[in-house]
């Protein structure tokens, strides 16, 4: 049983929004002539093809006015409804999706709705909403080289939103003003060990500016606001099964994470290079790409399988919609299964400055590629054991075996070593280094006991019998602070109709931040006391781990205080 | 002939008492004492055994025998003789005693061995000195060099209290300060006498503060024995390695929960179950620090320590943050 899926669904449905296209309900095959003429109204400034085209097809189905009865009796549709209907039901070849509407909804949509109804729905929206370009702007662009509009539409101003993830504070919605990225960048990171990694991982990375107006070195160091969008698999089980990894079982989303996040998890947690390599947009280009990419980030769901439908092939296709040179150029035509042959080629083409990353020395001062910290660490290690009387570990695996009260008590017991601490500020730091990466790599380890504690305790399924040995206010928290979260990262994550607007942005975080609450935590401490099973393994070794942690961020924030 | 004999004799003691004595004082003594020299009033008065005629009245009878060199055996006894009575006295000489001339000998070397020792420093030789000057012993009496020698002892008693007092000795502080208020081996001096009296307060108070420091100590080593007993007790520590090296489940597996973004809620969740102090603001910076660390340590013209310093510099990311940055 894979229980543990409920604790895995990603967290990024926390900021989503619950919007979802309307499904087109099934009506009697007439307009009213009150209806026609509302919709006729608004549709004077669409393209005259499909002006006309809609208008032959309205022709079949006006109801004449003395078959109609009163109005009153089915009062006037809303011209989207009615435009819906008449969409749904054309035969019209001008009013049908062609192949490129089909290629263009498998990048933004994935294959999750049937082709003709999205193609109905999506050029009803087109028709007769006033933003649609900002809330769809590959499908805006795509209906304007279609149609022939005349006139774009008004540019899009509007700031773009993105769900960016963070583990702590989970999934908040950022606003972003395309005039504050400066750049878009390639970003590849080394192949590991990892089945899910074998060959690298890529994704984009949105330079952005501290403002509008940052200078480009200001725009460069501002890395703890750059952000990273890429396709990734979403696990929803503690194991990874390869068998539903290579039968693309496994759900894809065009995932926004904090890009010093990303730097953490490779360069830091899995001691893998990254790279950063710049793509050749002019401001345009750039505004649009990042307008496209958002409209893929909160629309997109699609089947991953390692394999073949992974972060290259997915990077690919996205690219290929939202940059005509990307889709033309030689080296890149070529569909690529492997990412480090995506960024090879890309690498190697005219799309992207290589040059940036003709000298590794040089691209890591200016931002364009990240080393693995492993060698950091290794040299921090040499310098602390160096520096102490009688180390009690030789490696940096060897360090984190020793538990973090023996260590601090041995940087007390070794004089000499504490009195070094307290005035050389290089070696305080190397210390420091290290009981931060017993912090990073605990709390990994949390996340796994958690997990597998969860698992056992299957709460969801003892929710009755749980609440039943609680009383009313205890049973109260457990269902709002741990039930209730876990319901929802039990469902899959919601996708909406292109970028949202502000309002269509709705957060728990009324419920959130009662569960924040020092009383919340501890009746959820108190319920969770009542109902544990002592004999647990894996409540120890999560209240084990949890104390690691704990032991190593007081150790940080002592040896700070030197 | 008995009768005649016995007359004989009676008339020989009869002959040989003065004509002008009162008295008679019979001495004798044992065979081995024979010749003890008698003295009646400190007049030789003839060797025992001897009838030695004395006025009536009390006299002072001293016996005394030469022992090995430099010694002699004594007997002392004040009779009271009345007229016409001879009076009986049986000598029993005392144990070996110092004859006078040697004891004089002997007090006039150890004063001379006083002196020198006395010259040298020595303030107990200086006070004996003082005392035999005082009462005549071995050196002449002399009150006044008696006094000398008290005051160079007392003197010397002062720099040694002196001495002691720079070092610390509290005893000493007070001791020298008492010295100054009453001129004693030192020129008076109340505002020394004051001087030594307050650091003996401060040296006082030190001591009280190190006596503190060191139950403090005793209290900070038992508290650590109790964490040490605390480590050695945590059970899961014995088992680090298995959790740092993941025994097998930091290959693949976290990678892929990774990929999927985090389990948010079993970090939150374990967080709380330890009731950690850090909030999640405090976490936040701490993990921004310890990702630029690395970088910024071992390579700080590295674009990363560049981030760092700007982020420090801002104070905030910008001045429109896209993400809610209360870290630094």
């Amino acid at each position: 049983m894979k229980n543990i899926a409920v604790l895995l669904i990603a967290i990024f449905t926390l900021g989503c929004a619950s919007v979802s296209r309307q499904s087109g309900k099934e009506e009697p095959l007439f307009i009213s002539a009150g209806s026609w003429r509302l919709l006729l109204a608004g549709l004077q400034g669409a393209p005259a093809e499909l002006r006309h085209a809609v208008a032959q097809e309205a022709e079949k189905l006006i109801q004449p006015a003395d078959q109609a009865g009163s109005e009153g009796a089915t009062g006037v549709q809303k011209p989207q409804a009615v435009l819906l209907q008449l969409l749904l039901n054309s035969r019209n070849q001008t009013l049908l999706p062609d192949a490129e509407f089909e290629q263009l909804h498998k990048v933004v949509n994935g294959e999750n709705l049937p082709l003709q109804h999205s193609y109905a729905a999506t050029l009803a929206d087109y028709l007769t909403q006033a933003d649609f370009g900002c809330q769809h702007p590959v499908y805006a662009g795509y209906f304007q080289r279609r149609y022939a509009a005349a006139n774009a539409a008004a540019p899009c101003t509007a700031e773009v939103p993105f769900t960016v993830a963070n583990r702590y504070d989970g999934a908040q919605t950022v606003w972003l003003d395309p005039k504050r990225v400066k750049a878009i960048h390639l970003l590849f990171a080394s192949k590991s060990s990892s089945m899910a990694s074998r060959f690298g991982h890529i994704a984009l990375r949105l330079v952005v500016c501290p403002t509008g107006k940052s200078t480009t070195a200001e725009c460069d160091a501002n890395l703890f606001e750059h952000l990273v969008l890429g396709f990734r698999a979403h696990i929803d089980e503690l194991s990874l099964d390869t068998l539903k990894a290579l039968n693309g079982e496994y759900k894809a989303y065009l995932f926004a994470n904090r890009f010093m996040d990303v730097y953490e998890e490779y360069a830091i947690g899995e001691f893998r290079e990254v790279y950063s390599l710049p793509l050749r947009l002019d401001d345009t280009q750039r505004d649009l790409m990042l307008r496209e990419l958002a409209e893929i980030h909160w629309s997109y769901t699609g089947n991953y399988s390692f394999f073949t439908r992974n972060c290259a092939t997915m990077m690919q296709d996205a690219l290929r919609i939202s940059w005509p040179q990307f889709a033309t150029s030689d080296r890149t035509k070529e569909r690529y299964l492997r990412p480090d042959s995506l960024f090879e080629a890309v690498k190697t083409s005219a799309l992207a400055e290589s040059e940036k990353l003709a000298s590794l020395d040089a691209a890591e001062r200016e931002g364009y590629f990240f080393s693995n910290t492993r060698q950091f660490y290794e040299r921090a290690l040499a310098e602390v054991r160096a520096a102490m009387k009688t180390p009690s570990f030789s490696d940096i695996d060897s360090y984190l075996q020793v538990n973090p009260l023996k260590r601090r008590q041995q940087r007390s017991d070794d004089i000499a070593f504490s009195a070094r601490l307290a005035t050389d500020k290089h070696l305080r730091e190397a210390q420091i280094m290290l009981e931060e990466y017993a912090v990073l790599r605990s709390e990994r380890m949390m996340m796994i006991a958690g997990a597998q504690y969860f698992e056992e305790q299957d709460f969801m399924s003892r929710g009755d019998a749980i609440r039943a040995q609680l009383d009313a206010e205890h049973a109260r928290v457990f269902d709002d602070c741990l039930l209730t979260p876990i319901r929802q990262q039990y469902a899959p994550i919601k996708r909406l109709s292109g970028i949202p607007h502000k309002t269509d942005i709705h957060t728990n975080a009324a419920q959130g931040s009662t569960c924040q609450s020092r009383q919340s935590k501890q009746q959820l401490q108190e319920a969770i006391t009542a109902i544990k099973d002592a004999k647990s393994g894996q409540w120890q070794r999560l209240n084990d781990i949890s104390r690691y942690w704990a032991e190593s961020i007081a150790s940080v924030n002592l040896l700070k205080q030197l | 002939m008995k009768k005649t004999a016995l007359f004989s004799l009676f008339m020989v003691l009869i002959a040989s008492i003065p004509a002008y004595a009162d008295g008679i004082v019979r001495v004798q003594c044992d065979e081995e004492d024979n010749g003890t020299e008698i003295y009646i009033d400190g007049k030789f008065a003839g060797e025992c055994p001897a009838d030695v005629p004395v006025n009536a009245g009390t006299v002072q009878l001293r016996a005394r025998k030469a022992a090995r060199d430099g010694y002699e055996r004594i007997f002392t006894k004040q009779i009271r003789v009345v007229d016409g009575v001879a009076q009986r006295v049986e000598i029993v000489l005392s144990a070996p005693q110092m004859t006078s001339e040697t004891r004089l000998k002997k007090e006039t070397a150890e004063a001379d061995t006083l002196l020198a020792a006395a010259d040298a420093g020595d303030v107990e030789a200086m006070e004996k000195l003082a005392q035999r000057y005082a009462a005549g012993s071995g050196v002449k009496k002399d009150l006044a060099k008696a006094q000398v020698w008290r005051n160079r002892a007392e003197a010397a008693t002062a720099q040694e209290q002196l001495r002691a007092a720079n070092f610390g000795d509290i005893k000493a502080m007070l001791g020298i300060a008492a010295r100054y208020d009453a001129g004693q081996g030192v020129s008076k001096d109340p505002s020394q006498a004051q001087a030594w009296r307050e650091r003996a307060e401060t040296k006082s108070r030190e001591n009280k503060a190190q006596e503190e420091a060191a139950k403090h100590a005793k209290v900070l080593q038992a508290k650590a024995q109790a964490k040490q007993n605390k480590i050695d007790q945590f059970s899961f520590f014995e088992n680090t390695s298995k959790f740092v090296n993941g025994a097998g489940v930091d290959n693949n597996n976290i990678t892929s929960i990774l990929l999927t973004g985090v389990p948010i809620m079993t970090l939150g969740f374990a967080t709380d179950l330890i009731s950690a102090p850090t909030r999640t603001t405090e976490i936040n910076k701490l993990k921004n620090e310890a990702a630029v660390r690395p970088s910024t340590w071992g390579k700080p013209d590295s674009m990363i320590a560049r981030a760092s310093q700007q982020l420090d510099k801002s104070g905030s990311a910008a001045q429109a943050p896209l993400l809610v940055m209360a870290d630094k």
